[in-house]
């Protein structure tokens, strides 16, 4: 038979051929055309093979498998707080399968779990500035699925380098993450036959009061006001996310995922960044679903904030150790009568660093547009009765430079709010 | 269609205020969207905090949805999105390109001890080839292959036109194919095409034995 060749023909089409994705016309013609050609024969047959090896792989999920078991949705009241909201989880009831009576003791226990931990804790003055907030790594301590799930993945590889290689954190000359701060669970609380909470009262107290439902962000102090400010948190801004700039669409992504870079922006070139609202887990956040960067809050006390803005640094290095050398961690010595208050650290992807720093440029950063990539602490100053700037972030210094053995995966940025005796002025 | 039009009806009352209503959504596609997850990502640990993030972070956005897809396209996405996310972020942990676990489930059919070995080989080798895929080709082949999509689905979730679709699928079998072979697995390429064809036999079982 003489085929004419059709214009757009190639060997795509056998794909779709096989997917039956081409219209009668075109499929006619790759029909008539297959007997003739040996070469596109000998493709499709690969081709059928190949499909035939990827069918393989396909899951099957028993229709019983519960994957998510509780989200923010489960939340009776927005402005619940985690212990209040861990003893009403069970009235949704669509993810437990136990009686209600069960998850009602069980999150009784784990309230007192958390409240003795917190005293264990505050009668310690073994570790540094960050309140309770868990980072053990999987399956050290049995943890709800949802917690285990919005860990950030980062600090789980820190986790990870840290375990394999202790003597790195010994050593204080790893890449300074927030899990530096926090004492590992081991040494954090007592042997518990219960999960451990997330956050503790203490940290839910400074919270920003990220909820999930229709109340407004309500800052409870003026050092919170420059977190409210960088995350445009308002009555209009119901969940609090997106604090540079609101992704307007469905999407999530730009429609460029070919490249690493576009990863960061979305269709309009806007830099987004995600902080976790709805987890009412004060200590950390989720990663960002438009994987730019995490949003990172934590809570610190008065006093080390105090020490912290005349550049004391005092905290170790290594995750939940008090380092002897001065210059091993970014972050003072937790001081136990001192109110809580709240820092900010923003984790920024190596690749991600441009469009990330670009962007908190226009939020006030004081960094230069050549800003050497790394570790920094910042200082949040208000502007008072600036509206348009009302706040300037001023660079403290450089964190201490780490022996990366591995490339860092991302870099942290810490956020002090400045002591209202030095809002106008230098602290460094 | 009626679960659509159900859909919609649980998604409007969310985004009213009956927060509770989500849990049904979750409950409707969890799995499905774990299914992709994990053919993405081939860790189960890690595909089922993905899968609890997707839904949290749908739940989020909610307000955001305007059913210009379906929910599970959309749902899809986020997916999709955070899994390109947490590949980016795990490659630096990751010493093999192999690292996923086995599923009894996908074997169970097989009654055979040898066709459930041949089955757990060819498993680890086809995942281990995809896992050497680039992230836009495994996840148009996951797209298509395994979560059943078809072009114009893919097209919208992606944001590129059906013919770049057509394309990229294509290459994406083709590099498979050739990553296969280059690891002398080219006899399993076949022998998975009949596994294929025995699994989709009522009497597979018959030829446990040979």
């Amino acid at each position: 038979m003489d085929k004419q060749p059709m214009m757009d023909f190639d060997e795509s089409w056998l794909s779709a051929y096989l997917d039956h994705e081409l219209t009668e016309e075109q499929s006619q013609y790759v029909e008539e055309l297959l007997p003739s050609r040996p070469d596109l024969q000998q493709t499709l047959e690969g081709l059928v093979r190949v499909r035939a090896a990827i069918a393989q792989c396909k899951l099957d999920v028993p229709a019983d498998t519960r994957i998510v078991r509780h989200g923010p949705w489960d939340a009776p009241k927005p402005a619940a707080s985690p212990s209040q909201q861990s003893q009403t989880l069970p009235k949704t009831g669509w993810s437990m399968q136990s009686p209600t009576w069960l998850f009602s003791l069980a999150a009784m226990i784990l309230v007192l779990a958390t409240l003795s931990s917190l005293y264990w804790l505050s009668s310690s003055n073994r570790r540094d500035g960050m309140l309770a907030t868990s980072m053990e790594p999987k399956g050290k301590i049995a943890m709800p699925k949802s917690q285990e799930s919005v860990r950030s993945e980062a600090e789980e590889v820190r986790l990870q380098e840290l375990e394999a290689k202790p003597e790195i954190a010994a050593a204080g000359n790893s890449p300074m993450v927030a899990s530096d701060f926090v004492t590992p669970p081991s040494a954090m609380s007592p042997p518990s036959p219960v999960p451990a909470l997330r956050s503790d009262p203490a940290e839910a107290a400074s919270n920003l009061a990220f909820r999930s439902g229709q109340e407004p962000i309500q800052p409870k102090t003026p050092t919170d006001d420059f977190f409210a400010y960088f995350i445009q948190a308002d009555a209009a801004n119901k969940y609090a996310i997106d604090p540079l700039r609101r992704n307007q669409s469905e999407l999530t992504r730009s429609d460029e995922k070919d490249t690493d870079s576009s990863l960061k922006q979305n269709a309009s070139g806007d830099y987004l960044w995600s902080v976790d609202a709805d987890s009412q887990e004060f200590g950390r956040s989720t990663v960002s679903d438009t994987g730019t960067a995490i949003v990172w809050f934590r809570s610190m006390t008065q006093a080390a904030r105090s020490d912290t803005s005349s550049d004391k640094q005092v905290a170790g290095g290594s995750r939940g150790e008090l380092a002897d050398t001065p210059s091993a961690g970014p972050l003072p010595r937790l001081r136990k009568s001192a109110p809580p208050t709240t820092i900010l650290e923003i984790r920024i992807p190596v690749e991600s660093w441009s469009p990330a720093t670009a962007a908190l440029r226009e939020k006030g950063f004081e960094i230069p547009e050549d800003f050497t990539p790394g570790d920094y602490r910042f200082e949040a100053i208000e502007n008072e009765g600036d509206l348009e700037k009302p706040w300037t972030v001023r660079k403290l210094e450089a964190l201490p430079p780490a022996e990366k053995e591995r490339t860092p995966a991302y870099f942290s940025l810490i956020v002090i709010p400045a002591k209202p005796a030095t809002k106008s002025g230098s602290s460094e | 269609m009626e679960s659509d039009r159900e859909d919609r009806e649980l998604i409007e009352r969310v985004k009213s205020g009956e927060s509770h209503c989500f849990s049904e959504l979750v409950l409707r596609y969890e799995r499905s969207v774990f299914q992709s997850v994990f053919a993405f990502l081939a860790d189960r640990q890690e595909a089922e905090d993905v899968t609890q993030n997707v839904f949290v972070t749908a739940f989020r956005k909610i307000e955001s949805f305007e059913y210009r897809a379906s929910f599970l396209t959309w749902l899809r996405r986020i997916a999709y999105n955070q899994c390109v996310d947490a590949r980016r972020r795990s490659k630096s942990r990751r010493t093999t390109a192999v690292d996923f676990e086995l599923e009894p489930q996908q074997v169970s059919s097989l009654d055979s001890p040898e066709l459930v070995a041949q089955s757990n080989e060819l498993l680890l080798n086809v995942r281990s080839a995809i896992d050497a895929l680039s992230d836009e080709q495994r996840s148009i082949i996951i797209l298509r292959d395994l979560d059943g999509l078809d072009y114009a689905e893919i097209a919208g979730l992606l944001e590129i036109p059906i013919g770049t679709v057509r394309s990229r699928l294509h290459r994406a079998r083709c590099e498979l194919r050739e990553i296969m072979e280059k690891r002398g697995l080219a006899a399993l390429l076949n022998e998975s095409a009949a596994m294929e064809s025995l699994k989709n036999q009522p009497s597979h079982g018959r030829l446990s034995n040979g």
